[in-house]
């Protein structure tokens, strides 16, 4: 297969992966937690396993990286069709798919554990980033994510060494954390945590923003991935690129630009229900025109009832609907001559018209 | 989540191992509850595993619990009460060897002993922080020491009750009218409430008109709902509110309440339907008690009250031998809260003196995995007030109109049985006795005779309820009295 071709498979798979993620999100309900929700620290654990994790299988014979990586696949694939299928019949399947890909391993076809590989981690890079978004992740725990794996991977891949090792004595490997095409030198392959948070952000976006978000995610991050692509194809690049470095500011921008159009993001709930913004966000903090009308009631004289200081008033659209000794009075007044809604209660009491000032000697307002 | 699961974690391992439990990990999962709540709009479908949720659980798992907790409580209080080290000693027992069937080895603690010397059941390696007094109907009453560990994860679970139990949010605004010296449970509503985002309004049991005034007046507060909407009170101030309500020309839609939480005295059917429809509300109760926190009851469909036994150990005995209630009896309920829930004051088969009667077949209801009783039936006081319940006179009297709320009435001894003088509001009432004593026949209520008073001074001394607990304030709601000389 020519470097090109596998360029643009890549890229087209990363797209479907990408469109799957989204169907799954909008159409399949994962159970949740009866306590908790996605929160900052939880960005910084999973901060620590991304870094911790390449270190750890550098020292770890391929072996026991290949049985690791086996159970995590096979863990997140039961998750992630279970909703679909059911858990046991998940279970099944899952089982099936790792057995096999390792069966094809231990018969030396590598084109068949490298296909089988490839599905079964985008099956689970479906799951884990629907289980994430799902569980309450907000744009911001997003882009933190996405600000610190820019970082990372800008060490490990660009100024170290530690993913192109580590890319070398995974490739190959039945359940290798890669999303390859090819495995030729350099291989034409996609790393997981690229994967994920290309996968991540669109359905992460969609909640928090709408469609417009999620799909000016998807679209950054497929362009970011084809740039790179064509990077390569055109020579320009020929080692390991750290795409995080590309792709995590531009997830920081998209975030920030958002939050501030839309003052914020909406909850799970408000996702669901289908509110356009978030409630906080449309929560009015100017004071109530209610209130601002009761300052200066109209037709009080209406009520024709001998009121006194310290009377108190029902309000409704700025006219007196009611009058009584005490709060509760005044309210049930209104009631009482047929007003429905529940009215402003405030005090009967002349107060100054707006600049005059309290310096005058009329008797009848409080102080 | 990490979190959140870390805190659910050192929860459960601090309950299997009965070692102290941090507050701040009961916190830690209300507050989440609450964060989960306002991500995802509900709460999850586990949520009835929470603590205090009333969850089922193997009844082997609870069985090997419920004799750890048994043991671990026990040998807290023999270690570091004077009361129970002298009694231990005195008996030989050991309580590392105690079971669920052995435990009644260990004898019931009559509330005369607590109320006696409190000290005598604090903790020694406790901290002691609050003292909380039960109201002393009876005339003297009872302290019980609380740590601040207590308080806090005391106020965690009333926080998660409020949110899965009551369904609190934060548009709402909770009102409490019970006594505003009583410090622990008015810390519990209004620490719960605010925490949860709601608003919280503290009225007291001030008269019922200037209650009744506060609870229609409208709020005016952008994002709460227009008036109040939960309150919480006792039975007795309840009928204060209701009598005052349907004398006074109110009406339901005067006010925006949507739930009334009674507890501390016992609530009658008839005062139920009566303040439902007075004031517009759901009416609730649940079974709660100073010195028995956190354990306590939730009623169910069924008219069962189930008893919580994750916190404590609840017995049903007869109040006299304290020998077990067989099915269909009445007996009293006895608690043993449990370490670590409970630090300071430490209870071992507290005799709470609540009658209640035992059903006589198995419960089906969706609690049937949780112990059940009948509804508190009233307190024992005497063999009288097992033939002659308190829930069956307040059924009998609540029901009527004619009865001023709270029903005041007092039940006099005779050769024939007890006589039932009630306070009415006028005489000659010949249809109202001709009615009571007729439901009372129905009721099965064993009485000599019923007699009516419209004058408080003929009555005979009566019981004080909690709604005698007036609180003064300065404001007033009623028409000015004129008083005489001052025209």
């Amino acid at each position: 297969m020519s470097t090109a071709l596998a360029l643009v498979g890549l890229n087209c798979a990363v797209a479907a992966i990408t469109a799957a993620g989204a169907v799954y999100f909008t159409r399949v309900r994962m159970p949740r937690p009866p306590v908790g929700r996605y929160e900052l620290p939880d960005v910084a654990v999973m901060g620590v396993v991304v870094v911790a994790a390449p270190l750890v299988y550098l020292a770890a014979p391929r072996t026991a990286v290949a049985v690791v990586f086996g159970l995590v696949l096979c863990a997140a694939l039961q998750f992630t069709l279970a909703p679909l299928i059911g858990g046991g019949r998940a279970w099944s399947a899952a089982g099936a798919l790792v057995a096999a890909t390792a069966g094809c391993a231990f018969a030396d076809l590598p084109i068949a554990v490298t296909a089988l590989t490839d599905v079964l981690l985008a099956v689970a890079v479906v799951g884990v980033a629907n289980m994430w978004a799902q569980s309450g992740m907000r744009s911001a725990h997003a882009a933190w994510f996405a600000g610190m794996l820019c970082c990372y991977d800008l060490v490990a891949t660009g100024l170290t060494s530690v993913m192109d090792r580590f890319a070398t004595q995974v490739m190959g490997l039945p359940f290798a954390p890669l999303l390859a095409v090819t495995q030729g030198r350099p291989p034409v392959a996609l790393g997981l945590g690229d994967l994920l948070l290309l996968v991540l952000f669109p359905l992460v976006a969609l909640k928090a923003f709408g469609r417009a978000a999620a799909l000016l995610a998807a679209g950054v991050g497929l362009a970011v991935s084809a740039s790179v692509s064509l990077l390569f194809g055109l020579g320009v690049l020929t080692g390991a690129f750290p795409l995080l470095t590309a792709l995590g500011p531009l997830i920081v921008l998209q975030h920030v630009l958002w939050s501030r159009s839309r003052s914020g993001e909406r909850t799970t709930a408000e996702w669901r229900a289908g509110t356009p913004r978030s409630v906080a966000a449309d929560a009015p903090t100017d004071p109530d025109p209610a209130l601002l009308l009761a300052l200066e009631p109209t037709d009080v004289d209406a009520l024709r009832a001998e009121l006194s200081r310290g009377d108190w008033l029902a309000v409704v659209d700025g006219r007196a609907v009611g009058s009584g000794k005490s709060p509760g009075q005044a309210r049930r007044d209104a009631r009482l001559r047929g007003c429905e809604s529940v009215p402003v209660i405030r005090q009967h009491w002349a107060g100054p018209a707006a600049g005059e000032t309290t310096g005058d000697t009329d008797t009848g307002r409080l102080p | 989540m990490f979190g959140t699961a870390l805190s659910q974690l050192r929860y459960g391992m601090a309950i299997l191992r009965n070692r102290r439990i941090r507050p701040q990990d009961l916190e830690r999962i209300a507050r989440d509850l609450i964060a989960t709540l306002a991500e995802f709009g509900e709460p999850g479908a586990d949520s009835a595993l929470l603590p205090g949720q009333a969850g089922a659980v193997d009844p082997a798992v609870r069985r090997t619990v419920t004799e750890r907790s048994l043991r671990a409580t026990a040998r807290a209080a023999t270690r570091h009460t004077a009361h129970y080290r002298r009694t231990f000693d005195a008996l030989g027992i050991d309580p590392s060897s105690l079971t669920p069937e052995t435990w009644d080895r260990v004898p019931v603690t009559p509330k005369e002993a607590l109320r006696a010397l409190p000290a005598a059941f604090v903790s020694a390696a406790s901290a002691p922080a609050l003292m909380a007094l039960t109201t002393g109907t009876s005339g003297t009453p009872t302290a019980v020491w609380f740590s601040r560990a207590e308080v806090e994860i005391s106020v965690a679970m009333s926080t998660v009750s409020a949110v899965l139990g009551m369904g609190l949010r934060p548009h709402h605004t909770m009102a409490y009218a019970g006594c505003s010296r009583a410090t622990l449970p008015l810390l519990n509503v209004e620490e719960s409430v605010t925490r949860i985002g709601a608003s919280f309004v503290q009225i007291g049991t001030v008269d019922p008109a200037v209650a009744l005034d506060r609870l229609a007046t409208p709020l005016g507060l952008r994002g709460k709902a227009p008036q109040i909407t939960h309150l919480t009170v006792s039975a007795s101030y309840l009928s204060a509110l209701v009598e005052e309500a349907e004398r006074n020309g109110w009406r339901a839609k005067d006010f925006g309440l949507e739930s009334i939480g009674v507890g501390g005295e016992v609530l009658s059917d008839p005062l139920r339907e009566r303040a439902a429809v007075a004031l517009g509300a759901r009416i609730s109760t649940a079974y709660m008690m100073t010195e028995a926190l956190p354990s306590g009851g939730t009623p169910c469909a069924e008219g069962h009250l189930h008893h919580t036994t994750e916190f404590g150990h609840m017995e049903i005995l007869d109040p006299v031998t304290h020998e077990p209630t067989p099915p269909g009896a009445v007996g009293i309920i006895v608690q043993t809260p449990y370490v670590p829930y409970r630090d300071c004051t430490l209870l071992l088969r507290y005799a709470t003196g609540d009658l209640v009667r035992r059903p006589g077949a198995e419960p089906t209801c969706e609690l049937a995995h949780l112990p059940a009783t009948s509804p508190v039936l009233g307190r024992w006081s005497g063999p009288r007030s097992i033939a002659v319940p308190t829930r069956s006179v307040l059924n009998l009297l609540e029901s009527e109109p004619d009865i001023p709320l709270p029903a005041r009435y007092a039940l006099v001894d005779r050769p024939g049985g007890p006589v039932l003088h009630v306070l009415v509001r006028r005489t000659p009432a010949a249809a109202l006795l001709g009615r009571l004593e007729e439901r009372a026949t129905t009721a099965g209520l064993a009485l000599d005779g019923i007699v009516l008073h419209d004058d408080p001074a003929t009555l005979p001394p009566t019981g004080p309820v909690r709604a005698d607990l007036r609180e003064h304030t300065f404001e007033s709601v009623r028409p000015a009295v004129r008083v005489a000389g001052q025209a």
